[in-house]
């Protein structure tokens, strides 16, 4: 590696790290916060039932699952437009991402609550609480341990496909490294560059997931 | 005194429990004896309103329960019907997440509103009692499986309900272990809990209960006091299944006493 190239890597480094702060972390933290909420109510309405709120969650989840993120960015961010709905390119991600989230998202809480044997609700009931206090007090804080790690899977891929958000003009880590990429002719190292930061961001997430899952494991042999 | 009149429980069209009539007395201790698939653990769980009869009537003392698939009970109705007994199931069906002295509080606080200290204390006298007070700060998964048990018990007692119901309390235990928890059971009949244990251990229900209540294919047999349906059988039926069962019997626990 010559001194140029070194030069263009440290260079670098700054505008990328202040990208994936500013934009790309952001990005992720909120479209997952959003998401999770999302996939909460959307899995309770799968299990409830009501079929309208039942037939509701089916439909959002096959619309999402089915569909490329990409497209549905597009939609958003393109296309909406000529219906009178115009995003900032920022919100615009954030809703296509929590969609996404909320869709797969969901059927990781819904699996996670049936996977509770139906014999926790009946203890539950004999004491003579309430769905909801079962659900809120047995159910979910089991739940919650099964859904960790499937639910940190869908937190780091969303690290990653915030980087579609490059395609709506929202200037993200990856963007970045295409724009210096562009001036520098050095797309090789500094693709390598950005994708090494998406790779420190990751580890950090599964290295929280380990903790969660550690936490949770004190109740369980 | 606990009354069931001419309680149906069907699924679809299959009749589990047909038209039973049986009084539980306070203060006393029946046992429910048959074979399996005969309908005592569905008659348990009626009782409990964790199965809905299809139709007939529960009365606890004064209060009397219809069942009627066209005028279904309000959801209060059946957490009212629910919170007058108490389950002890034959898996612990502990709750994993909490400690034993939250497994016991959980109820009194969430249910009945009870203060944090006055459940706690609670919590630590009935675990005296069922002899793990040294284990109130630990998990389900570090106790055995007779532990696991006797903190279910404590579980029940705490929420006070008018009756006991015990579905196979030691089926899912090791014989060492099934002792501590019969005597356990047996320590709370003589203290003249009102309670109904549905059990194939037919030397238990001898030595534990006041009443047997005898089931066959969802209907009952025989009722009887324990010492007359022991050692004089009214019916032909019981005859037979006490002779067929009885040689295993023995095997079992007189070591209780």
């Amino acid at each position: 590696m010559d001194d140029r190239l070194v030069d263009i890597l440290t260079n670098a480094l700054i505008p990328f790290a202040l990208a994936a702060i500013e934009v790309t972390i952001p990005l992720a933290i909120i479209s997952f916060i959003l998401g999770l909420l999302l996939a909460f109510f959307t899995a309770l309405a799968r299990l409830s039932a009501n079929p309208f709120a039942k037939r509701g969650a089916q439909f959002y989840v096959w619309i999402i699952r089915g569909t490329p993120l990409l497209v549905q960015l597009f939609i958003i961010f393109y296309g909406l437009p000529s219906l009178g709905i115009t995003l900032n390119a920022y919100v615009a991600a954030i809703i296509a991402f929590s969609l996404s989230v909320g869709a797969y998202g969901s059927e990781i809480i819904r699996s996670a609550i049936e996977s509770i044997p139906k014999e926790q609700w009946e203890a539950g009931e004999t004491i003579g609480m309430t769905y909801a206090q079962i659900m809120r007090r047995i159910i979910l804080p089991q739940a919650a341990r099964v859904s960790t790690p499937p639910l940190f899977s869908t937190f780091i891929s969303l690290v990653k496909d915030t980087s579609l958000a490059a395609t709506v003009t929202v200037v993200e880590l990856f963007r970045r490294a295409q724009q210096e990429a562009a001036t520098t002719y050095e797309p090789l190292w500094l693709y390598i560059e950005a994708a090494l930061i998406y790779l420190l961001i990751c580890t950090v997430l599964s290295y929280y997931q380990r903790k969660t899952e550690n936490y949770f494991n004190r109740f369980h042999a | 005194m606990i009354d069931v009149k001419q309680l149906v429980k069907s699924f679809n069209d299959k009749v589990i429990l047909d038209n039973i009539s049986v009084q539980f007395p306070t203060g006393k201790t029946t046992a429910i004896l048959g074979p399996s698939g005969s309908g005592k653990t569905t008659l348990l769980r009626c009782l409990n309103v964790l199965e809905m009869p299809t139709s007939g009537q529960i009365s606890f003392d004064d209060t009397v329960y219809h069942f009627d698939p066209k005028q279904p009970l309000s959801k209060q109705t059946i957490l009212n019907l629910r919170r007058k007994s108490g389950m002890v199931f034959q898996s612990f069906n502990l709750f994993p997440h909490m400690t034993v002295e939250q497994n016991i509080t959980e109820g009194p606080i969430i249910v009945k509103k009870m203060d944090k200290q006055l459940a706690l204390q609670q919590a630590h006298s009935l675990l005296a009692k069922v002899g793990l007070l040294e284990h109130a700060p630990k998990y389900p998964h570090q106790l055995s499986g007779g532990q696991k048990q006797r903190v279910a018990i404590a579980r029940a007692l705490a929420m006070e309900p008018s009756v006991l119901l015990f579905d196979e309390p030691t089926s899912a235990l090791d014989p060492e272990l099934e002792l501590e928890v019969l005597k356990v059971i047996q320590s709370l009949s003589h203290e003249h809990n009102t309670m109904i244990i549905v059990t194939h251990n037919l030397e238990f229900a001898r030595q534990v209960a006041d009443q047997v209540v005898f089931i066959d294919a969802g209907k009952i047999i025989e009722t009887n006091t324990t010492q007359q349906f022991f050692s004089a059988p009214k019916e032909e039926r019981t005859r037979e299944f006490l002779g067929r069962f009885g040689q295993l019997g023995v095997s079992m626990v007189s070591v209780i006493e």
